[in-house]
């Protein structure tokens, strides 16, 4: 079973102190250890912004790509390996203007996969 | 910057901006040479025929992924689309080489995987995500060895010498490779220089030239990126008379040829309409730079 301490990294938070992301990384690493994931299964993909830097705290596979490409590079990723637990983190720009017609592709597309938004 | 293979096929029209849909044109030559953020090594061929696209583009995978760059084919309309007939291919000479990678279930290598790991010849070995004990880690920010973010001076500089120490491993794998093909006598009137698809029309010129008495040599360059200059230059220092065959306006290659050799071609026959060149018509531009 996955720890918290498994998925610390050596690199140090560059996020401002009372930032909404320290909240998302935490929940997300309760998330896979809830759900038993483990550190090889599951991929972590982050866009360009501050939430990119996510691929730099938790110590699973990851691929910070560019600006608005988190969709497509995750879809490439699950359909590459379905079993892969994939999860993609985009900031607001990075999704809804760079990224918007990727979102639009993302969500008609036949992946396995619909984007949530949360 | 994540060392990712993908091999990328620009077929050329007329531009700029929508242009000319959808006729033929060889403009974008250096688009794919130089189009990027920033500097990283990369394979440009251009296919002449069917069976060339067919081989070059399993070359260019093997390529991409050997050396964990990106590979572009570079083609035009009238090659993509033009219905020919050919040889059958020989599938003996294909082989599929992935490069460095870690195709077992679990990573048995020693200490921590690093998916951007230092080496001699710059290349990192793969791993697959999914890998046991293989943690993959890539990143379109600069990054370390195991693919954390870094804005460390020293570190930038090393990645990317890295990143450059497989363009040495390349142009020493490419001397085996047939970069450039050469048609015709060694002594002519003259050398035809092209690339991509012009190879069909300038052969034919050649024939009907060849029945008027005038003999005329080819060079095709197959891989214009990197640019097999010691190859080109053997041939061109033997040329009684050079002449560069192109679709475009600024004759892309005479000005690579510039670049590379520092050497200017005697005649340029461009042909920027949208159309592919006759051989009749070709054959009479030949003539009149003789």
């Amino acid at each position: 079973m996955v720890t918290l301490d498994d998925l610390k990294t050596p690199k140090t938070n560059t996020w401002c102190p009372g930032c909404g992301n320290f909240g998302i990384l935490m929940a997300f690493k309760k998330a896979l250890i809830e759900l038993g994931i483990e550190r090889e299964e599951a991929v972590l993909v982050s866009g360009i912004g501050c939430h990119g830097k996510m691929v730099n705290y938790v110590n699973i596979n990851g691929f910070h790509g560019i600006h608005g490409r988190v969709l497509p590079l995750a879809q490439g990723i699950k359909l590459a390996n379905p079993e892969l637990k994939v999860v993609g983190f985009a900031g607001d720009a990075d999704q809804y203007n760079e990224g918007w017609g990727h979102f639009a592709h993302a969500v008609t597309s036949p992946t396995p996969q619909e984007p949530t938004l949360t | 910057m994540t060392e990712t293979s993908p091999v990328i096929v620009l077929v050329q029209r007329p531009g700029p901006s929508t242009g000319l849909p959808t006729y033929t044109a060889q403009g974008d030559l250096r688009f794919a040479i130089h189009a990027s953020q920033g500097e990283f090594p990369r394979v440009v061929i251009a296919p002449g025929n069917v069976e060339e696209s067919f081989c070059m583009t399993i070359e260019a995978f093997n390529l991409a992924e050997k050396f964990q760059i990106p590979a572009l084919i570079i083609s035009d309309k009238y090659l993509a689309e033009s219905h020919g007939t050919a040889e059958p291919f020989d599938q003996s000479r294909i082989g599929i080489d992935r490069g460095k990678l870690i195709t077992e279930t679990e990573y048995t290598g020693e200490g921590e995987y690093k998916r951007h790991k230092f080496t001699e010849d710059g290349i990192s070995p793969r791993a697959i995500p999914g890998t046991k004990g293989a943690i993959v880690r890539t990143n379109a920010d600069e990054h370390n060895e195991l693919g954390y973010t870094t804005e460390d001076p020293v570190l930038t500089t090393k990645m990317t010498d890295k990143r450059f120490k497989k363009l040495d491993a390349l142009n020493k794998e490419l001397e085996n490779y047939e970069t450039v093909k050469f048609y015709g006598p060694a002594k002519a009137d003259a050398t035809i220089i092209g690339w991509g698809s012009t190879k069909g029309p300038i052969r034919e010129a050649m024939k009907i030239l060849g029945k008027e008495g005038i003999t005329v040599n080819y060079l095709q360059i197959v891989y214009l990126h990197p640019f097999p200059a010691d190859k080109v230059q053997r041939i061109l220092q033997s040329a009684k008379k050079t002449i560069v065959v192109e679709n475009n306006k600024t004759s892309m290659l005479s000005s690579l040829i510039r670049e590379r050799l520092l050497t200017t071609v005697d005649h340029k026959i461009l042909k920027y309409d949208g159309r592919p060149f006759n051989p009749e018509a070709l054959s009479q531009s030949i003539k009149e730079v003789l």
